[in-house]
């Protein structure tokens, strides 16, 4: 571990406020964050906290830093965030074995994290050429209308444990290819991979000669999240996690007239249709539900199945279930490690006793682990006989029901019933079904796919969901536009003053 | 029995230190209050938004259960 950590120039105690090389900003009174390994309840390293007064060091380098990164030509910023997606290339194998280090999922998901990470740099470096406006033919004679996208500002990222880095990157480099610069504040679950990403950063805008463009706030959210989000120096907070904080985030952002980009909770199912591919969907379900714990914000929480193949899909679904080695995350063949802190057990057990109040059967799994560990646990299958309040409910955990459908209008309504609308899916070789499914009338979440399943999203399309998941849009399509202010532009090129709508005024 | 957490306790201490409350709050009616990112909130603020009638007696309820899982701040930092 020691190896690891000093590879990534992560030391036994760090500063959690910074804003670029040689800005590490220590305040003596900053409480002490301990990080935690889920798998073996062991201290890894600690951070010194970010307070209040560090927090406006931080702050006032990003606003300051905004004034000339604003300034840059954008194909300029683009190779400065094709160097940091160079610099996490070289750093791929350690950071990625940091993030399972930390927050506990599989290395090579830690791994295909950092992956992510990279193809967002990718993405944005090309996105930096293609900031386009649109062009508008104006209906006043010897006019011209068009519309520019300007940087926005220093914004605020807030993100959570179970994608440490990949979240921060899906906003980060896009923000700077479009002229932003960044505040972050990761999750106190995972300060670890946060310090070593600005490490990243702080070396390669270093070598640029420039400061302020990526920052970090380590801290409590009452101290420092709660500042980001009522600070007007901000003028853009992306914020994942769930609904309840969404919604003081939105609210305290929308009281100073803030814009937001959430990305909160998920209750993502997927349809299995009666001609459905069963293998393949076997294969969907498992990655869905089991990958990263049952803890992404896209994971395959309700499977709702053709009453016709249910008895043999839950069968092939608990088959593969037993299959799944649980242990350490390190370990090549492990496919799911612990959940990333023992409350996160607590809430799953509560969930599992509320299944059962409401008429659910365990069919598989449901117990603690604890001989691997206090953060261990079964994945869970469990068959509901309706669609009851708990189904409702996101559990962050790897809990999975199985609901049964007559017809795809019924499968449809029972997909649409819960309060979010992140991602779903549908498993059918039926052209109809599956274009019913994409229509208007089907699903109602963010992101539908068909024979493909809930989790597992490509950087290249906008990453974000309906309802309660909070209507927000990151990552590639045109989220960039998310990061920007339009400015709409009239120039009249005439020696006339001729007045839109064809209104005569004093003439 | 000393009181370990109380109306001003922030969620984020309370989930912390002592996390055998996640599950007594959700048996109770108060879920997902570490979904992502623990709420910045204090616990009297969470119970008030969660229209809990008798907040007082819930946390006096919540102390005794934190008492008979045996926690103790051994396991804070």
């Amino acid at each position: 571990m020691k190896k690891l950590l000093e590879k990534l120039q992560i030391k036994d105690v760090n500063i959690g406020a910074c804003a670029g090389e040689g800005q590490w900003f220590e305040d003596p009174q900053g409480p002490e964050l301990v990080s935690y390994n889920p798998a073996t309840g062991g201290p890894i390293a600690k951070v010194i906290q970010a307070t209040e007064k560090t927090y406006e060091l931080v702050i006032s380098q990003a606003a300051e830093a905004f004034k000339s990164w604003r300034m840059m030509p954008a194909p300029q910023r683009g190779l400065v965030v094709r160097d940091v997606g160079q610099a996490l290339r070289e750093l791929k194998e350690p950071l990625g074995e940091l993030v399972t280090l930390e927050m506990g999922k599989i290395k090579a998901e830690g791994i295909g994290e950092v992956q992510e990470m990279i193809d967002i740099c990718d993405f944005a470096v090309g996105l930096s050429r293609q900031l386009y406006g649109l062009t508008m033919h104006s209906e006043r004679p010897g006019h011209r209308m068009y519309e520019q996208w300007h940087p926005l500002g220093a914004i605020g990222i807030i993100t959570a444990f179970n994608f440490p880095v990949a979240v921060w990157s899906w906003n980060a480099a896009i923000a700077a290819a479009c002229g932003d610069t960044i505040v972050w504040k990761p999750s106190s679950s995972t300060p670890l991979t946060a310090v070593a990403v600005q490490n990243v950063c702080n070396r390669v805008m270093a070598d640029h000669g420039l400061k302020g463009i990526f920052s970090i706030v380590i801290g409590f959210g009452s101290v420092v999240g709660e500042r980001m989000i009522n600070d007007k120096r901000l003028p853009l907070i992306s914020f994942t996690g769930s609904t309840k904080m969404g919604q003081r985030v939105s609210e305290a952002a929308a009281r100073r007239f803030g814009r937001t980009i959430l990305e909160l909770g998920g209750n993502n199912a997927i349809i299995v249709a009666e001609d459905a591919d069963l293998d393949m969907a076997v294969r969907t379900i498992l990655f869905g539900a089991v990958g990263t714990a049952g803890q992404r914000c896209t994971s395959t929480r309700r499977v709702i199945m053709h009453e016709s193949i249910a008895s043999d899909l839950t069968k092939r679904i608990v088959q593969a279930y037993k299959q799944v080695r649980l242990g350490n995350p390190m370990e090549e063949g492990v496919l799911m490690g612990p959940l990333v802190t023992k409350a996160a057990v607590e809430d799953m057990m509560a969930a599992l006793e509320k299944v059962k109040e409401q008429g659910g059967e365990i069919i598989y799994g449901g117990r603690q682990l604890k001989e691997l560990g206090e953060q261990f646990v079964e994945p869970t299958i469990v068959k509901m006989p309706s669609q009851t309040e708990i189904v409702h409910h996101e559990t962050f955990a790897p809990i999975l029901y199985i609901l049964e459908y007559k017809d795809v209008e019924e499968a449809i309504r029972l997909h649409n019933e819960v309060p979010q609308g992140l991602s779903s899916a549908i498993f059918t070789t039926n052209l109809l079904t599956a274009e019913k499914f994409l229509s208007h009338e089907g699903s109602d979440c963010g992101i539908a796919n068909v024979n493909i399943g809930t989790s597992g999203a490509e950087i290249g399309g906008a990453f974000g969901g309906e309802k309660e998941t909070g209507g927000g849009r990151e990552s590639g399509s045109d989220s960039w536009k998310g990061y920007m202010r339009r400015q709409t532009n009239t120039i009249n090129w005439s020696k006339k003053l001729p007045l839109a709508q064809g209104i005569k005024f004093g003439d | 029995m000393a009181t370990k957490v109380s109306l001003d306790t922030p969620v984020e201490e309370l989930v912390e230190h002592f996390p055998e409350a996640v599950g007594f709050l959700s048996r109770n009616g108060v879920r997902c209050i570490r979904c992502g990112e623990p709420l910045w909130c204090s616990l009297g603020e969470l119970l008030k938004e969660e229209g809990i009638e008798n907040p007082q007696y819930l946390v006096e309820e919540l102390n005794n259960h934190i008492e008979k899982k045996g926690s103790s701040d051994e396991t804070s930092k």
